[in-house]
């Protein structure tokens, strides 16, 4: 499965190549929908590109499998440039595969004739097996390959999708918001099969997406697009820990936020001094993920440090429960717990932060 | 009531299969096995199988060159190609005669009927184009194909369904159709039907032509449902709102001009321009013809009169085919599906037999002529009917009855809502199909009547056309509103546009 | 079963009851006084003759007497076989005929009263049947009508019959389906026998091109594209009275000497034994064969023979003593043969 094979007719077949695109930007008519991106994937590797409808990033992907030409910029696909001045290399001869977001299967045709559809002529001959080979890699059962896709849910369709893309053993893979519309229990699990798969084929794969944890689950590297540019590109870690923006803080993760006051160097806020910054003077946003905040029972007459709150209200969420925390003299915040200890109204807690806050400029 | 309305439809069917027991074998089969029976199979047969492939081709390429290419004034040929649907075969036989005298035969019948009847293709495959899921192709092309590769194996096999229903149609228009080929001289079996008919009101002979033209039906009938295959071509998942895009002609782009230019004169130029001729011709004399009110004032009220009644009887049987599906309704639908699919001839001949035999008081009496009109354009309704029926959210019914709302009450307040834009595409349908029939009408019109098309007709055998331009006239305009109709429903995402 | 909604069958039920009604109330002629005295009320007519000349008669013949008439327009045959299988039940009260056959089909199957005497008085013995059930009203002359520029005098056929030979193949047009072409066939059969019909049809379907309709074979001898055609005199009269654009190119020939070529066809009128307004019935016919309805024939536009009180022909016309007409006796013309006849040639 992981070898490559070279083939005599179109279109090229690039081995897990790398993308690069530079200065990339796209109108149509008056309106600029993308501007200066500048996104590089290595080969091999997976990136999710994350933003919300509108954002530009369903354009992007269109660019990438060549339906649609860039106004401005280079793509490049392993050596050869895709897409620039003068050059317009179409879809059909990228050998770029693409999933779309409701795995548009062939409905005149069945199963097994949809995952073969990519096949080469040379390949015909032992088409069968390919074909349950392929759906075997997608975790489908081979005798699926008679049905027609009507007859299939949703999470089918879309790993019948991904076979077929994958028959022709494209060195890319682009995937448009493939799971979205499908269960939350089923996306899940749809996610990791796929991921699973192309990890083990080797395949360049870029993902576009809407969804939280599939952002940061699915891809080594993750693209926030907003507003046609890219805000901020990077491992999910670096992109949940260190967001350059509070958009995409609030983009990636549930945040606690504060206003706070910069002065020497410190920043401080309700919860006290919370972070170092030398860069600002005077008011500013700090960020908290929900995690750094750690809250005790107050035992009374013991000092723990902390900041002293009250438990205003506690709505029970099963696993965890969220608490609306009151502090003396301070604002009120919301902040999601365990459910091991059950906290009632009335309750006055003590805050730990664990780790500083990430200060953003005020908005 | 639906099943009443069903066992209405066999009577044709079991008219034609009783008299042809009547007749006795031997006396069936020397009528039928005639050489003149055979010269007008071997035209009936050429017609259809020149036509019908040649109104497919032009139908799917000037659907194609309209919804997905980057032409100029698309939209302005996307109205004036369903134009000819606003004009009845016969008129423009007449036009095109007016035009050109010594139009005859085969390829004058094909170019007639052609240019009348590719809209009943080319209008299911625009709609059938606009709903295409646009991924779908770009999935195609992202696997290696080439654009016309993706045209022949991805878009042609979805427009499958479209196509073929629009040939059958097309087909059982043309086994149907009577004025438009007398006019041209072109002997077919209808055309022999009626001349049996005049000559001998319902003789064997005419019986047995008419025995042989249902069969005929039937094999089509029969043809179109095996080339159609178990294939469901339904959109699977919700599908983007995003439309198709469109190719950019280029170099061929003259080409295209000349294609859609060359077929929008032919079917709608010379029928318009010689009727303008007569009118101009025949001035405001000819407007004052003592009959041209009354039939004005009858088509309409046979129009509305029958859209009411079929739109009314439809809806039992649409509302079971939706809601309570099975075998028995589905055979419900295919004997009215079969029965309409009959030349209007041999139903109204059927008619008349048994009210004359059996019902005389229906004899010559308008309600027959309804009954006739209700049997003929049936499916019409139902299939508007349904797909309005099936759009319906079943919950919101029992919702606003949960709400304290009386069943009846609940119904009409919802679910007639809904179904009202379909219910009046499905009337708009039946409307149009009433304006433009002729020869049911002439055998079955309780004396004195005088439609619109009966006065156009007569007028044309007395050689007078210039008398029967304002006939025609009114019966296309009468037309139009429906045409818009049809031509904004298939701009539509939601409707489905079904069989004319 | 299944449940229809209730209000479905409620509208359906009184939608078929209003039908039904409608049905009956459209199918019941109005009656008029049967017996004696002045004509009143309504009469219906199956009119196979041309509508406008019937509408003609209809409207002199309301303004005298104030019966309303209402017309069913159609074919000689398909009038005739409809009154046949109609029976009893027919609502007709007067049939016309442009021809005699159908008539006569109508008269054997018993179904047409007997003329008044007065009426028959009217019109002179050789155009009415012995049996005294119809009347002529008009008459038509058989024509050849021929484009001078395609066919010289010298060529033109002595007898009908001279259309067989083979070098008429595609030079003479008629029109087989309708009542008028047929009529003439029943004058041949009548005059020659079966045999020789029969062989002159089939060499009629090896030479002729078949039209719709007289009118239209005599605009396609007019625009050239064929030679000659069979039909009657009065299409030619018509179109030359008015523009001329369909006959303009054209002459008559006349076939005379007794020729089933020169047969001069009765148009009939008659009285159905089941007529609900009899009275009415029988003024109409004879207001038709009395001077006022002839006249119209003389002065109208529809340019046939009257053959009735004494009323000359329209001046533009051949008088009828000059055509040298065939004798015969119009209810011996069998329509029902012709059509078999016709079938088996693979006319019809």
């Amino acid at each position: 499965m992981n070898e490559i094979r070279s083939r005599a007719v179109e279109p090229r077949a690039f081995d897990h190549s790398a993308i690069v695109m530079a200065g990339v930007g796209k109108r149509y008519g008056e309106t600029s929908v993308l501007e200066s991106i500048d996104l590089s994937v290595p080969a091999g590797s997976k990136t999710v590109i994350v933003g919300s409808s509108g954002s530009g990033k369903s354009t992007l992907l269109r660019l990438l499998s060549g339906f649609d030409f860039p106004d401005a910029g280079t793509i490049h696909i392993g050596a050869d440039m895709v897409a620039g001045p003068g050059v317009a290399i179409p879809a059909h001869r990228r050998g770029v595969g693409h999933v779309a977001q409701d795995g548009a299967l062939f409905p005149h045709l069945t199963v097994g004739q949809n995952v073969g559809f990519g096949l080469n002529r040379h390949e015909r001959g032992d088409r069968s097996a390919m074909v349950a080979e392929l759906l075997d890699l997608v975790s489908l059962d081979p005798a699926l390959a008679s049905r027609r896709p009507d007859e299939l849910s949703g999470g089918q369709q879309q790993r019948v999708a991904l076979a077929r893309a994958m028959a022709r053993r494209p060195g890319v893979m682009l995937l448009d918001e493939p799971f979205s519309s499908l269960d939350t229990g089923l996306r899940a699990s749809t996610r990791e099969l796929v991921s699973a798969a192309l990890t083990a084929a080797g395949i360049t794969t870029v993902l576009v997406t809407h969804d939280r944890a599939e952002a940061l689950t699915f891809g080594d590297q993750v693209a926030v697009l907003r507003d046609g540019r890219l805000a901020q590109v990077g491992t999910p870690t670096a992109l949940y820990c260190s967001p350059t923006d509070l958009a995409t803080a609030r983009f990636l993760g549930d945040v606690v936020i504060f206003e706070a006051n910069a002065s020497a160097g410190q920043v401080r806020c309700p919860l006290g001094v919370v972070a170092r910054c030398t860069s600002l003077n005077g008011g500013c946003t700090a960020l908290f993920r929900p995690e750094q905040l750690v809250i005790d029972l107050l035992v009374p007459g013991a000092d723990t440090g902390g900041i002293v709150a009250r438990i205003a209200a506690a709505e029970f969420q099963g696993s965890s429960q969220l608490l609306t925390l009151e502090i003396a003299g301070g604002p009120g915040l919301e902040l999601p717990v365990a459910s091991g200890i059950h906290y009632r109204v009335g309750d006055q807690v003590t805050i730990h932060t664990i780790g500083d806050a990430i200060v953003f400029p005020a908005s | 009531m639906a099943a009443g309305v069903s066992l209405l439809g066999l009577v044709p069917l079991g008219y034609v299969v009783v008299t042809a027991i009547a007749t006795g074998a031997p006396t069936l089969s020397a009528l039928v096995f005639r050489p003149r029976v055979a010269e007008l199979l071997a035209n009936t047969a050429a017609l259809v199988l020149i036509t019908v492939p040649l109104c497919a081709l032009v139908g799917v390429a000037a659907a194609w060159l309209v919804e997905r290419t980057r032409l100029a004034g698309a939209r302005a040929f996307a109205i004036l190609l369903v134009v000819p649907l606003a004009i009845p075969a016969f008129v423009n036989s007449y036009g095109w005669v007016s035009a050109v005298p010594s139009l005859n035969g085969l390829w004058s019948g094909v170019l007639v009927a052609g240019l009348s009847y590719f809209p009943l293709v080319y209008l299911p495959t625009v709609a059938a184009l606009r709903r295409l899921d646009p991924a779908v192709e770009e999935s195609a092309r992202s696997l290696g194909l080439p654009p016309f590769g993706v045209f022949l194996r991805v878009v042609l096999p979805q427009l499958r369904l479209p196509i073929l229903g629009g040939s059958l149609i097309i087909g059982l228009h043309l086994l149907s159709e009577y004025g438009a080929f007398a006019m041209i001289r072109f002997d077919t079996f209808t055309t022999a039907i009626v001349d049996q008919f005049r000559s001998t009101f319902n003789g064997p002979a005419a019986n047995a032509l008419a025995g042989v033209l249902v069969l005929c039906c039937l094999f089509l009938l029969v043809g179109e449902s095996g080339a159609r295959g178990g294939a469901r071509y339904a959109r699977i998942g919700s599908g983007s709102a995003r439309p198709a895009g469109r190719t950019h002609l280029g170099l061929w782009s003259p080409v295209a001009y000349i294609f859609l230019g060359v077929l929008v004169a032919l079917s709608v130029l010379v029928p318009f321009s010689s009727v303008a001729r007569w009118l101009v011709s025949g001035g405001f004399a000819a407007w004052s013809d003592r009959y041209l009110l009354t039939a004005l004032g009858q088509t309409i009220g046979y129009g509305l009169a029958g859209a009411l009644v079929t739109c009314l009887l439809a809806f039992p049987i649409a509302f079971l085919a939706v809601r309570f599906p099975g075998r028995v309704v589905r055979v419900l639908e295919s004997i009215n599906y079969v029965t309409s699919s009959l030349p209007g001839l041999v139903t109204a001949l059927a008619f008349v037999t048994v009210a004359i035999r059996l019902v005389p008081a229906l004899y010559q009496t308008s309600s027959l002529v309804i009954v006739v009109y209700l049997l003929m354009f049936l499916p019409r309704a139902i299939v508007n009917l349904r797909s309005g029926l099936a759009q319906v959210p079943r919950g919101l019914e029992e919702a606003a009855r949960s709400l304290g709302r009386h069943p009846l009450v609940a119904f009409s307040a919802v679910t007639l809502k809904f179904v009202m834009p379909s219910a009046l595409a499905g009337s708009s349908l039946v409307f149009l199909g009433i304006v433009t029939e002729l020869t049911s009408t002439l055998l079955l019109a309780p004396n004195g009547t005088r439609t619109l098309a009966i006065q156009f007709w007569s007028r044309v055998t007395d050689v007078d056309y210039v008398g029967a331009a304002p006939y025609a006239s009114l019966m296309i305009l009468l037309s139009l509103p429906v045409t818009y109709l049809l031509f904004a429903r298939s701009r539509s995402e939601k409707a489905a546009v079904n069989s004319l | 079963m299944i449940t229809t909604p209730k209000w479905a069958s409620a509208v359906a039920l009184s939608l078929a009851a209003v039908l039904a009604l409608a049905g009956c109330s459209a199918a019941a002629p109005e009656v008029g006084s049967s017996s004696g005295g002045k004509p009143s009320g309504a009469i219906t007519v199956y009119n196979a003759q041309h509508e406008e000349l019937t509408q003609a008669w209809a409207d002199e013949f309301t303004k005298q007497t104030g019966v309303a008439v209402t017309l069913r327009n159609g074919d000689d045959p398909e009038l005739g076989n409809q009154l046949v299988q109609e029976g009893n039940a027919s609502p007709a009260d007067v049939f016309l005929t442009e021809n005699s056959p159908a008539m006569s089909l109508v008269d054997n199957a018993k179904l047409l009263a007997p003329v008044d005497a007065d009426i028959l008085a009217q019109v002179p013995k050789a155009y009415r049947p012995s049996t005294g059930h119809w009347t002529g009203i008009a008459a038509r002359s058989t024509v050849l009508v021929y484009n001078p520029s395609l066919l010289s005098e010298a060529q033109l056929p002595a007898s009908l019959l001279d259309l067989a030979d083979t070098k008429w193949k595609g030079r003479w047009a008629a029109s087989p389906s309708g009542a008028d072409f047929q009529a003439i066939v029943s004058a041949m059969l009548a005059l020659k026998g079966e045999k020789a019909t029969a062989a002159w049809l089939a060499s009629m379907k090896r030479n002729t091109t078949t039209y719709k309709g007289n009118s239209t074979v005599m605009k396609a001898v007019n625009a050239g594209e064929i030679p000659a055609g069979v039909v009657y005199h009065y299409y030619w009269f018509a179109d030359q009275a008015s523009t001329g654009e369909n006959s303009a190119n054209t002459k008559l020939h006349y076939f005379k000497n007794s020729d089933p070529g020169a047969f001069v066809s009765t148009s009939g009128g008659g009285v159905l034994k089941t007529a609900k307004n009899p009275a009415a019935a029988q003024a109409f016919l004879k207001f038709i064969t009395g001077k006022a309805g002839q006249a119209i024939l003389e002065t109208g536009s529809s340019f046939e023979y009257p053959v009735a009180s004494e009323v000359a022909a329209n001046k533009a016309l051949v008088p009828l003593a000059d055509l040298n007409a065939p004798v015969l006796d119009p209810s011996k013309l069998d329509s029902r043969k012709v059509t078999d006849l016709m079938t088996a040639a693979g006319l019809l």
